[in-house]
């Protein structure tokens, strides 16, 4: 008998319309464990390098991981991962809400969706059950809608879903994709590979799912959270995200103006604080939760607001607010609902934006670009046009649709240089001039600038459990931080692939106690953090083989130099420590410093010899710099 | 010499519940010295900014100066 898993993953061809069930081993559900690990493990075995993103050849796999649906605070997650249409590299989002628990419960351990419909369709999933139900009548909803026809439909009022709006529709490239119309799987794109399948939702419910190899301890843990509540979570259940905005002003870590500027008079107005003594209604959580950190808005006027959508997390309200040079928060509230409404990366959105609103103030854009709207910082009105006029990929939002990486190619001009992005990723709403292990993070990790999974090092200076015994200074971006990069990185990497929320603060032993009491393996922490170097390797290795290489690796120019004004005017990220950081890493990695790729011997000490077979690498780390070298100069030839 | 510290959010409870506090040092103390006055314990991880500029532990604090100690946490595992 196995628990935690119910030892099947579907497999479902939307341009020929076949369904069938795949039943991989106990070997792979303990080798990948869920999320990334088995995102990276399909992207790698099934596509083919240089493939269109936004084509049928690509694939959407559907992720939770073995956690996902266990009785267990943190435990209702899932992600999305595909080719991405914004980076080219490999694509991940990570999601909360009801629908990955549902999925697990309805019978299923993943879904990888290959080809594209004739027409637009849903997945109806239901206690084993697979239909590809008709979405005609859905193209063009907001998910609002279409999640309560879909429910009349398959007349289960309880139906979970995974869904995409216009944005997706439209294939805007960063589109994402929403669980239960609150929650975002928000990254690099996901959505628009979804509406490139015509695929507009996958709506979920089941009645079983996996036994719990233990559930007494579950139990045992989950009563720790109840009991630990404030102690280890503050007032995440008061305010959740975004509570401390004057902070960040005062340390320079709020974006302001494209990440250029430090003064953002009011940074109160858009604190979670303003929010629940104005317009909050409530607090939710996701699946089996106790931390409750979700906001609800609820505004009448001046922008009417629906509850149906949540509210604003703090890289929203940094993204869409102080980047922009906005304080108001009602419009901040409605931008929000906007892109819950048309599935757009809240964060994408934002940046794309306030670059925009750069470009306008030096007139790379002007009026006759943008319809007569009035794109300067601070103008909540034209904000809010933009985030229309981007789902809908109407006059400048087709441009913006693009991303900031093909915007700013096309503006020319110059614009490249106000573009703030890694990889075509727009950062989240931290900045590496303060936080320097980011400045590794950013450049290093496979889909972009993600905050996520990253070293935030205000926070995190030491690891002592894991032998980090000695605080690394705060701009210190040596071998100390290189490691304390990798340790804290391969331990939440983790979380992404048993899928766990980094807002339930487990440590490492209760990780460890979750694995055993779900699986009934006799797991430690050591094969759980293989397990987190495995996927970050595999995830390396898709992208070498998509060619990306050594200089992909790097900060847009605007970190390389100090902020306007306020605490960061004195220092920016130095780009020789950065490449100096670079080439530690790739050394402590097991990665040649040409490509920044794997080796053999790395890839077979991680067990998965066959991700060597796939890709040009070689024994040794010399030899692999070589070749690197050989590849680059082929490349230009 | 004096020195005002001010603090925000949870970290007010290191200042008594209060927003700010004005401390006695003997000339060419360090912010270290602050934390040691203030009993931060082993487990918090703060930030520092005198007079609007980042610092660190090691910074030599000058009469009149403020310094302000920020909490830096974005949810994230406990590890500090």
């Amino acid at each position: 008998m196995v628990f935690g898993y119910n030892e099947q993953i579907l497999r479902i061809n939307l341009s020929t319309r076949k369904i069938r069930i795949e039943k991989p081993s106990e070997f792979f559900y303990r080798r990948y464990f869920g999320g990334r690990g088995v995102i990276a493990y399909y992207l790698l075995k099934e596509l083919k390098p240089g493939i269109d993103p936004l084509g049928p050849r690509n694939i959407l796999v559907f992720a939770p991981g073995i956690v996902t649906g266990a009785p267990i605070p943190g435990g209702g997650r899932n992600s999305v991962g595909a080719k991405s249409p914004l980076t080219g590299a490999y694509g991940e989002a990570e999601v909360g809400g009801f629908w990955g628990a549902e999925l697990k419960h309805s019978g299923f351990d993943g879904i990888v969706i290959q080809g594209k419909a004739k027409s637009p369709v849903y997945l109806w999933i239901h206690d084993g059950e697979v239909e590809i139900q008709d979405a005609q009548h859905l193209w063009g909803l907001d998910i609002g809608d279409s999640q309560e026809s879909i429910r009349k439909d398959v007349g289960e009022r309880l139906a979970r879903t995974a869904q995409i709006g216009k944005g997706g529709e439209r294939m805007v490239r960063f589109a994402c994709i929403i669980n239960d119309l609150k929650h975002s799987a928000g990254r690099v794109g996901m959505g628009a590979v979804m509406g490139s399948k015509n695929l507009k939702a996958i709506a979920a419910r089941g009645h079983g799912g996996p036994e719990m190899a233990d559930p007494k301890k579950l139990g045992e843990l989950t009563k720790w959270i109840l009991n630990n509540l404030e102690k280890e979570h503050g007032k995440m259940h008061e305010f959740g995200t975004g509570a401390m905005m004057t902070q960040g002003v005062l340390s320079g870590n709020l974006p302001t103006h494209n990440f250029r500027d430090a003064e953002f008079p009011n940074p109160e107005a858009i604190s979670a604080q303003t929010i629940k003594e104005t317009v909050r209604i409530r607090m939710e959580s996701c699946y089996f939760c106790p931390v409750r950190c979700k906001k609800v808005v609820k505004i009448e006027k001046p922008y009417p607001v629906d509850p149906m959508y949540g509210g604003p997390e703090y890289e929203t309200l940094a993204a869409l607010g102080s980047n922009c040079g906005i304080d108001d928060l009602t419009a901040i509230c409605k931008a929000n609902e906007l892109c819950q409404r048309f599935t757009l990366d809240t964060i994408s959105t934002g940046s794309v934006i306030a670059f925009a609103m750069e470009c306008f103030e030096n007139k790379l854009l002007t009026k006759l670009d943008t319809n007569g709207i009035d794109l300067t910082f601070g103008n909540a009105e034209a904000m809010l046009h933009m985030v229309e006029m981007i789902a809908k990929r109407e006059g400048i939002g087709d441009l913006l649709a693009e991303g900031t990486m093909r915007a700013a190619e096309k503006i020319g001009k110059g614009a490249e240089k106000f573009a703030v992005h890694v990889k075509g990723e727009d950062p989240g709403m931290h900045d590496p001039r303060l936080k320097r292990g980011l400045a590794l993070g950013y450049a290093v990790k496979p889909t972009g600038a993600d905050h996520m999974n990253n070293l935030h090092d205000t926070w995190t200076r030491s690891m002592p459990s894991f032998g980090i015994i000695e605080p690394v200074p705060l701009d210190d971006l040596g071998p100390k931080k290189v490691r304390l990069y990798i340790y804290k990185v391969t331990f939440e990497i983790i979380k992404n692939c048993l899928l766990l929320c980094d807002f339930v603060h487990w440590d490492e032993d209760q990780i460890v106690e979750i694995v055993r009491a779900v699986t009934g393996w006799d797991s430690n922490l050591w094969e759980i953090m293989k397990g987190g170097e495995r996927s970050i390797n595999m995830a390396r290795a898709f992208n070498i083989r998509e060619g990306f290489s050594r200089k992909d690796d790097w900060l847009p120019e605007r970190f390389f130099h100090p902020q306007t004004s306020g605490p960061l005017s004195d220092t920016a990220v130095d780009p020789n420590k950065l490449e100096n950081a670079k080439s530690i890493y790739y050394s402590m990695m097991g990665w040649d410093q040409v490509r920044g790729a794997p080796t053999r011997a790395k890839l077979e000490e991680l067990d998965i010899s066959w991700v060597a077979d796939r890709l040009d690498v070689t024994w040794d780390l010399c030899e692999g710099s070589r070749q690197g070298l050989r590849n680059s100069s082929k490349k230009f030839e | 010499m004096k020195v005002h510290v001010k603090a925000y959010g949870i970290l007010r409870r290191n200042l008594n519940d209060k927003e700010e506090l004005e401390l006695r040092l003997t000339q060419s103390s360090t912010v270290a010295s602050i934390f040691r006055k203030l009993k931060k314990t082993k487990s918090e991880t703060w930030m520092v900014v005198v007079n609007g500029k980042i610092a660190d532990e090691n910074t030599i604090l000058n009469d009149g100066d403020v310094l302000s100690i920020l909490e830096q946490i974005r949810g994230g595992a406990r590890h500090t």
